[in-house]
């Protein structure tokens, strides 16, 4: 057991240092807030980091261990605004690179400059201008896109939508998700409707059509045992009533072939309805554990990885989105 | 939601009224079915009763055929019944067309009681006979105190041709009336 648990503190060691080694750090300034405040600013920079950390190029450093190497230095973090600044602090954090930028305000106009520079160097790797025209709170699509434009990375089809729809309706579109819980409601209300709900169109037209396919063999063989049931109390009445050798015998092997005509079709009957609730519940499980298709879905991953400066290692966080 | 909450109890509701049906018992048991008969170990020629049970009130009256069953080339015959006279009483008793032909006689005795003796054949120069299935006679009970009595065929019966030669019967059958 101790062998074991030494293999595994190795291998463990030994994918920190490769983390270490393998993912390039990064650590963002607060946005400089011109005809906007300080508050606004920094809520659009935190929206902006958090969006970084979404496409998991990078590990960033926790905002918090800027924040102590601005204060040790005796900036605000407002005010460490220029390349030189943000190289030296970055020194300090020990990351590879820094992003910087302002938030600028014209009338109804608005403009974000970020600026990615080597720590090494010194020098602007990426720079990224937005213009923007609207209420203030369409900055934070805006700053979320701008995330991704900097990695050089295709934001999410969430995040377009986002943009498309316009940050209210996408809200309310997110209100109105589509859930595990709705797809399985419809779904044991009508076969494949839960599919449908779900977005898998094929699927719910497949599920459907073969459960309204096995119903109509149950149907069909139901209206045959109905019919065969009318024969069979028929001929047995005459062939009770009978006194003709003759006929008793002809109405004997029609009591016999309505009765078998009975047995066959009572017997696909109950086929077709197990196949029937075979399908059904199938349908059920199936529509349960397909993902509805949500475009407004967040798709931020529970756990994180993320570099702490202070020990100098990556750490693993976990969050849950409120949005 | 409320139309999935409705649809569902609707669907719960047909799912468990659902008849899935009855196979249904058949009973071939008609007594002059010959393939019948045959598995109740009753071959021909034989003697039957149709219908082979009845039931009737107090003082009612229930009706009985007597059949021959399978027969071939049949002359004559004597046909003893026996019933339970405590229960039952003969009513009336009538030819049937089997042995109907342009000369024939049909006599009956019911002097002992609980016993029909039969005498039927075919009369002439010409030596008539009949094949196949036919009723003899027709008999009617009057139910006298309640309960199920039987009526049945004495092996003293006897069958033969327009010659006299006699036919075997290999089956009786037999009837039962059920007063109440």
């Amino acid at each position: 057991m101790k062998h074991c648990l030494k293999i595994f503190a190795f291998i463990l060691a030994l994918s920190n240092i490769t983390a270490q080694e393998s993912q390039t750090t990064l650590a963002i300034l607060d946005f400089e807030g011109r005809g906007i405040n300080s508050l606004e600013a920094a809520t659009l920079t935190d929206r902006f980091t958090s969006e970084i950390g979404k496409t998991e190029t990078m590990i960033l450093v926790d905002r918090t261990m800027v924040e102590e190497i601005l204060k040790e230095q005796g900036f605000q973090q407002s005010g460490c605004t220029t390349d030189e600044c943000a190289v030296e602090v970055g020194a300090m954090l020990g990351v590879q690179f820094m992003i910087s930028g302002a938030i600028g305000k014209l009338g109804d106009t608005f403009t974000i400059d970020a600026k990615m520079v080597s720590v090494e160097s010194g020098a602007s790797v990426e720079t990224r201008n937005v213009t923007y025209i609207g209420k203030v709170d369409g900055l934070v699509t805006e700053i979320e896109l701008l995330a991704w434009d900097i990695m050089n990375l295709e934001p999410p089809e969430a995040l377009k939508e986002k943009k498309r729809l316009g940050a209210q309706a996408f809200l309310a579109a997110q209100a109105k998700q589509k859930t595990r819980t709705g797809a399985l409601l419809r779904s044991m209300a009508v076969p494949g409707f839960g599919q449908y709900y779900a977005g898998k169109k094929l699927m719910a037209a497949g599920i459907l059509v073969s459960e309204l396919a096995v119903l109509g063999l149950y149907a069909s063989a139901n209206s045959a045992y109905t019919t065969a049931t009318n024969d069979f109390n028929n001929y047995q009445n005459l062939y009770n009533t009978e006194k003709d050798p003759v006929m008793i015998a002809d109405y004997r092997s029609k009591v016999n072939s309505s009765h078998d005509d009975i047995k066959s079709n009572k017997d696909l009957m109950n086929q077709m309805a197990m196949a029937a609730g075979g399908i059904w519940a199938i349908n059920v499980i199936h529509a349960f554990l397909i993902k509805p298709d949500n475009v407004t879905a967040s798709k931020e991953p529970l756990l994180r990885l993320v570099y702490d400066p202070q020990t100098k290692s990556p750490q693993l966080r976990f969050s849950i989105a409120l949005d | 939601m409320h139309w999935i909450k409705s649809t569902l109890i609707l669907s719960l509701f047909l799912f468990i009224s659902c008849d899935q049906g009855e196979v249904p018992t058949k009973s071939l048991d008609n007594p002059l079915d010959i393939e019948g008969a045959s598995e109740k170990g009753i071959n021909t020629p034989a003697l039957v009763f149709f219908p082979d049970s009845a039931s009737a009130t107090i003082g009612s009256t229930v009706s009985m055929e007597v059949y021959v069953m399978g027969v071939e080339k049949l002359g004559m015959a004597y046909i003893k019944i026996n019933y339970d006279d405590s229960k039952l009483s003969l009513s009336t008793i009538n030819p049937g067309d089997f042995l109907q032909g342009s000369q024939n006689l049909f006599l009956y005795d019911n002097n002992v009681a609980g016993v029909i003796d039969i005498y039927t054949s075919f009369l002439g120069p010409d030596s008539s006979h009949v094949s196949g299935t036919g009723n003899i006679a027709y008999l009617v009970f009057q139910a006298k105190t309640p309960g199920v009595s039987k009526v049945t065929y004495s092996s003293d019966s006897e069958f033969a041709d327009s010659d006299d030669n006699p036919i075997q019967i290999r089956g009786f059958g037999e009837g039962v009336i059920d007063a109440k």
